[in-house]
């Protein structure tokens, strides 16, 4: 009995001196993406954006004296926060990632940063949750986003509008809470700049059908129509049910329908439409775009570039700290994203690294402008995109 | 030792030692949220149980229950939005009032007069009425800070009660729903719980003064700690380094220090978790044991009766439409508490969350799968069907990884398997349906004393 005690005990320590330390071998960073749900056209090379900041970095060999990076991907479905919540916590837990990169929504983002981000204090950096209520969330600075916040894209989607001469619209949004906001922020910048909202309805994703939305909105008497939704589900519903019925013809988007799985599918049918996402004209962006192009990352959709700084990031707030641990992290990502120092764009990670293993400061600019303001947002600029002969353009920013 | 009892203990062994598993092979923190998970499911499944297994009546809208409960949650332990009550409050008085006596007078006017074209008028007017100062206060309550609040709050008590106020609120709605539809029989009932529990849902996530809608409310206090809070606490740190003393010796000095600290926060994590399952464990004893004792009375062999053969219950003098109320009032007062214990331990209420694939179909089939009739059987599908559930997405993700090992990384067969293996998860529970039903169609722990 004694001995078998005695080599349970030894078995013990030697399995906690293994995961002590295999611990220090490999930095995993957990990549909550909605896999599956209404953006999961979107997310895809999103997550390969990030894959590809981690590739660059691997490839340079000035990670921290080679330790690895490794991926890890979980489905946060967007939808489902008590699903996100325990994707998030099997990641922290289980595979026991320093920093999550993600969830994808607005509605996971808020569940995620208050149930795990904040109570397992593990720095989490969204690069697509654009809802105004984020920037309320009870996170402990834990969480951080990389994508604008929506209150913004609102008031700039209305003023291109009103520039266009468009001054009566209806709108329809999904009901959750991006949907939502965004209808709001639109709406009240919409009436104060002088145009009149003819109808606002919500739409339930996940119909077969929604002529019967589509007939209340072409009621109205609106030639525009303004929609907040999902292109996976509900949107691509209401632009099927508007083209067939001759309701509408001219739409307005917002980043949750940008994609080419709209431009595939409808075609030459949307010309004219047109919607705003995040992304600027930079230095920074033309930088973004070469590689991307080079690296086949599509960027004809949003949050490619946010995803590839929020895993840039990541990694360069564990080189500044000169450890892998999730404190250390957190307590670096404020340094490296904000000035003062170098400037780091898309492609410099390598000169980034070197820098922060001499011991200089460093200034993340990225693919979308970085410059996190006291809670961890940016302000972020707007990319225009018109559709032009069946295809996603971009034509001006703002 | 009876078959049966012997049965009972295999099925919840192989649970507990699934679980233990997991806390091995992945981590314990991920078992125990699993297990809390599973203790609310539980009780989900004996609320649907007790309509079903005791009564035989088919609810399909225990989700509209549950969300009731999700909003008594919001209602009983967020605090009062002074702004928009004194905003929109008096406005939603005079409305509700209205309300009532629009009703009161329709009911006397028919009862007197009995006249259709009365009643209509009256009803018409009154919800113009009703409208006209509900309109205005809703809208003034959404307007106060829309971005984080834009609805009443609540009334600040501790989110406890919120527990036994979501039973009561399901409760009331169970009573007045089931004075409407419970004349109905098996798929007409069916079909109107389904459509009433989508209206109930509709009308909460469409209500933003209520509960936010589809805003979210997010940050609803907690009955355990924080797990922030644990890693903090002096008493806390002392405890976890004395219990590992032993391990952490034999490390070198200039790693203790980190490995004390990450022992510190897992253990804050497994401590917070085992909480939860404490008041959970708790409520489920407490209603199972009730429920048996209803089960097993002159009261319980009545209901089963009237299952059984409803003519002849009837014929002997049971109010059989009273009865199903009854039955009906309580199954939906327990979902209602589950509703209120699964907002508690998300922490937020999301009202977009709840679809019908699952809170309906995934209940029912713990139900059908544990052992409809039977209370232990319901405990122990709810347990089962919510860990394979759960466990369905990493276990697809390495089967699928397993099954094409042989390929080469970038076959299309393989890469297309792998980035679709969340979707194992459907498949798998149609497939648990399907064997259970073909093999053990009375469920896994079916109904004893079947004959009276």
């Amino acid at each position: 009995m004694k001995r078998s005690l005695q080599l349970i005990f030894c078995l013990v320590v030697v399995l906690t001196m293994v995961t002590v330390c295999s611990a220090k071998d490999v930095m995993k960073i957990g990549v909550l993406q909605a896999f599956t749900g209404p953006i999961e056209s979107l997310t895809p090379p999103m997550a390969k954006a990030a894959d590809y900041a981690i590739q660059e970095v691997m490839d340079s060999n000035a990670f921290l004296d080679g330790t690895a990076i490794e991926s890890v991907r979980a489905d946060s479905t967007c939808i489902d926060a008590a699903a996100a919540t325990a994707a998030a916590e099997r990641l922290v837990t289980v595979e026991k990632v320093a920093a999550i990169m993600g969830p994808s929504c607005s509605g996971t983002s808020a569940a995620v940063a208050t149930k795990v981000s904040a109570t397992n204090g593990i720095p989490t950096i969204s690069s697509s949750a654009t809802s105004a209520a984020l920037s309320e969330v009870e996170d402990n600075g834990y969480f951080y986003r990389t994508a604008p916040s929506d209150a913004r894209q609102g008031q700039v989607l209305a003023k291109i509008t009103i520039e266009k001469g468009i001054k009566e619209v209806a709108i329809t949004y999904t009901n959750n809470d991006y949907g939502k906001g965004l209808s709001e922020s639109f709406g009240t910048a919409f009436k104060q700049a002088g145009g009149k909202i003819l109808m606002i309805s919500s739409h339930e994703d996940g119909k077969a059908d929604y002529s019967a939305e589509v007939a209340s909105l072409a009621a109205s008497g609106a030639e525009y129509l303004v929609i907040f939704g999902f292109i996976d589900q509900g949107g691509k519903g209401i632009i099927q049910a508007s083209l067939d019925s001759g309701a509408f013809d001219q739409f307005i988007f917002t980043d949750g329908m940008i994609g080419p799985a709209l431009t595939e599918h409808f075609g030459s049918a949307l010309n004219g439409s047109y919607g705003t996402m995040p992304g600027g004209e930079s230095e920074a962006t033309q930088k973004w775009k070469t590689i991307a192009t080079a690296a086949d990352i599509p960027i004809d959709g949003p949050f490619r570039g946010s995803s590839y700084d929020a895993t840039a990031i990541i990694i360069f707030a564990a080189q500044a700290g000169k450890s892998i641990e999730r404190a250390s992290i957190q307590a670096h990502i404020m340094a490296v994203a904000n000035a003062p120092g170098e400037k780091i764009y898309a492609g410099d990670l390598k000169k980034g690294l070197e820098l922060l293993a001499q011991g200089k400061d460093i200034d993340y600019v990225g693919a979308e402008n970085i410059e996190f303001n006291e809670i961890g947002e940016v302000l972020g600029t707007y990319q225009e995109m018109e559709i032009i002969k069946g295809e996603f353009v971009s034509v001006a920013f703002h | 030792m009876s078959r049966y009892h012997i049965r009972v203990g295999m099925t919840f062994g192989t649970i507990f030692l699934v679980l233990v598993i997991v806390s091995v092979s992945q981590s314990l923190s991920l078992a125990l949220s699993i297990f809390n998970l599973c203790l609310i499911s539980a009780i989900m499944a004996l609320g649907v149980n007790i309509q079903w297994g005791y009564a035989g009546l088919f609810n399909v809208g225990i989700m509209g229950f549950t969300a009731l409960g999700g909003l008594s949650a919001v209602l009983i332990s967020k605090e009062c939005v002074s702004e928009a009550v004194s905003a929109g409050g008096a406005g939603l008085f005079i409305s509700l009032i209205i309300l009532g006596i629009t009703i009161a007078a329709s009911l006397y006017v028919h009862k007197k007069f009995n006249r259709k074209w009365m009643v209509f008028v009256l009803v018409l007017a009154g919800i113009f009425i009703t409208r006209n100062f509900f309109m205005e206060a809703t809208r003034a309550i959404e307007a106060i800070n829309p971005a984080y609040e834009g609805y009443l709050g609540g009334i600040g008590l501790p989110i406890l009660f919120s527990w036994i106020a979501g039973g009561l609120l399901a409760a009331g709605a169970a009573w007045l729903i089931g004075k409407i539809s419970l004349g109905l029989r098996t798929d007409y009932l069916a079909i109107a719980t389904l459509g009433i529990s989508e209206i109930i849902i509709a009308v909460i996530k469409n209500e933003d003064w209520l509960s936010r809608g589809v805003k979210n409310v997010t940050g609803l206090p907690r009955p355990v700690p924080f797990e922030l809070d644990l890693q903090q606490a002096a008493w806390f740190k002392d405890m976890i380094a004395s219990l590992y003393a032993g391990s952490i010796g034999h490390l070198p000095v200039s790693e203790q220090a980190a490995a004390v600290t990450t022992r510190i926060n897992d253990a804050s994590i497994v401590v917070v978790k085992l909480c939860y399952s404490g008041w959970f464990l708790a409520v489920l004893v407490l209603i199972l044991i009730l429920a048996g004792l209803a089960l097993n009375s002159p009261w319980g062999r009545m209901i089963r009766a009237i299952r059984d053969n409803e003519t002849a219950a009837s014929a002997m003098g049971k109010d059989v439409k009273q009865r199903h109320l009854q039955i009906f009032v309580i199954g939906s007062a327990i979902a209602g508490i589950s509703g209120a214990m699964l907002a508690t331990y998300n922490g937020q209420f999301t009202p977009g969350s709840y679809v019908p694939l699952r809170y309906t179909f995934l209940i029912w089939v713990m139900v059908i799968v544990g052992g409809s009739g039977n209370n232990l059987g319901s405990v122990a599908g709810g347990f089962l069907i919510w860990f394979l559930w759960i466990e369905a997405e990493p276990a697809g993700f390495w089967l699928a990884d397993i099954c094409t090992s042989f390929l080469d990384k970038q076959s299309p067969i393989r890469l297309h398997l792998l980035e679709n293996a969340q979707y194992i998860r459907l498949i798998f529970m149609g497939g648990v349906l399907l064997v259970v039903m073909r093999f053990r169609p009375d469920g896994i722990l079916p109904e004893t004393n079947k004959k009276l």
